[in-house]
C-alpha cells in the first residue's frame, strides 16, 4: 500500500525527524545535557570528529578538543548513519554518482563550510534549533529568528546582485 | 553503547529520507521568501511539532525529558542570546550561499555532489579552528557579558 502524502511530504519527514529525536533523548539516558540534542547537524558532527581526534594515540598526545559530556565513552554516530541512509536512498533512485555543485567553485565551497560551521558552533544547526522551539525554549525561538533574518539578508542580497547584473 | 546505535540508526533513517524528500529547512525558508513556495518550509514545521508532540508523550511517559518546558530557563546569560542571534544569522546567511544547511551538505555529499565533498572539507577544517580560535573569542564574549 503506498499512501499519497502530495505537499505534506516533507512535513511527515519532519514531524518523524522531531519524534524520533525526541524519543532517543528520553530513552537511550547518555545524549544530554544539553536538552533537545536528539538530533543536530552541528553539534554532532562536531562531537564526533573532536572524539576521533581525542582518540587517535599520537595526536591526542599533543591535542585534545572539548566534548559534551554525554560523548566522552562514545561518539554520537548520527552523521555515519546519515552517510549510509542517503548512499543507500540515492544507489536506490540511481543518483549515487559524482557530479558537480551545488557550489560549483571548489574553494568557495570550503570557505562556506568552515563559515557555516563557526557561525553554527556559536549556537547550533537550524535542526536542533527547531526541536528546541518544540522543546519549548524561547532561546531556541530567537535563535529561529535569527536563523529566517540571515536567510532572508541573503536572498535579499542575492536578488539585488541578480538585478544590478540584468541592468 | 545505545546511545551510539540509537543514533547510528536514527541518521540512516533520517539520511535515507532527507536524500528521498530534499529535506531542508534552510532552503524552507529561502524559497519562502523568495517564491512564496511554502512545500520545504513544512518541514520545518514538522520538526517543531514533532518533536513537542514527542517530548510531552514521553514526559508523560516517565522518559528522561528534563526541564520541560524550557520556556526562559536558558535566557539567564546575555552572552549565550547574543552568541544565539549571531550564530543562527550567520548560519542561515552563509548555508543560503551554499544551497543547503549542514544536513542537506551531509546528504548531498553521500550522493557524491562535489561542492558538498569541499564544503564539508571545510566544514570539518573550520572544527578546528573553531576549537584553537573561535572558542576563545566565544569565551571573551561570555566572560564579559555574563
Amino acid at each position: 500500500m503506498k499512501i499519497k502524502l502530495g505537499t505534506y511530504r516533507l512535513f511527515v519527514v519532519g514531524l518523524i525527524m522531531g519524534l524520533l529525536a525526541a524519543l532517543i533523548q528520553a530513552y537511550t539516558f547518555d545524549i544530554q545535557p544539553p536538552e533537545g540534542f536528539g538530533l543536530a547537524f552541528v553539534g554532532h558532527p562536531n562531537n564526533f570528529f573532536n572524539w576521533i581526534v581525542n582518540n587517535i594515540p599520537w595526536v591526542n598526545n599533543w591535542v585534545s578538543f572539548p566534548l559534551h559530556e554525554a560523548f566522552l565513552i562514545y561518539p554520537p554516530l548520527t552523521i555515519l548513519g546519515v552517510f549510509i541512509g542517503s548512499s543507500i536512498a540515492g544507489a536506490r533512485s540511481k543518483e549515487l554518482k559524482l557530479r558537480p555543485g551545488p557550489v560549483r567553485n571548489r574553494f568557495t565551497a570550503i570557505l562556506l563550510g568552515f563559515l557555516v560551521i563557526n557561525f553554527g558552533l556559536l549556537w547550533d544547526c537550524d535542526i536542533r534549533t527547531a526541536l528546541l522551539v518544540g522543546y519549548g525554549s524561547v532561546l531556541g525561538i530567537i535563535a529561529l529568528i535569527s536563523i529566517a533574518a540571515g536567510v532572508i539578508a541573503a536572498t535579499v542580497y542575492l536578488r539585488s546582485r541578480a538585478r544590478k547584473g540584468a541592468m | 553503547m545505545i546511545m551510539m546505535v540509537a543514533t547510528l540508526l536514527v541518521g540512516v533513517l533520517i539520511g535515507y529520507m532527507g536524500q528521498r524528500t530534499r529535506f531542508c529547512p534552510v532552503s524552507g525558508i529561502r524559497d519562502y521568501f523568495m517564491i512564496r513556495d511554502s512545500v520545504r518550509l513544512k518541514g520545518l514545521f514538522g520538526i517543531i511539532i514533532g518533536g513537542a508532540i514527542g517530548y510531552t508523550i514521553f514526559n508523560f511517559a516517565g522518559g528522561d525529558v528534563p526541564n520541560f518546558p524550557l520556556g526562559l530557563e536558558d535566557l539567564d546569560s546575555t552572552g549565550l542570546v547574543i552568541s544565539a542571534i549571531l550564530g543562527g544569522f550567520g548560519l542561515g546567511f552563509f548555508s543560503v550561499f551554499a544551497e543547503g544547511c549542514p544536513f542537506r551538505q551531509h546528504v548531498m555529499a553521500a550522493e557524491g555532489r562535489q561542492g558538498a565533498i569541499y564544503y564539508l572539507i571545510g566544514f570539518y577544517l573550520g572544527i578546528v579552528y573553531f576549537n584553537y580560535v573561535t572558542i576563545k573569542w566565544l569565551g571573551l564574549l561570555l566572560g564579559i557579558t555574563g
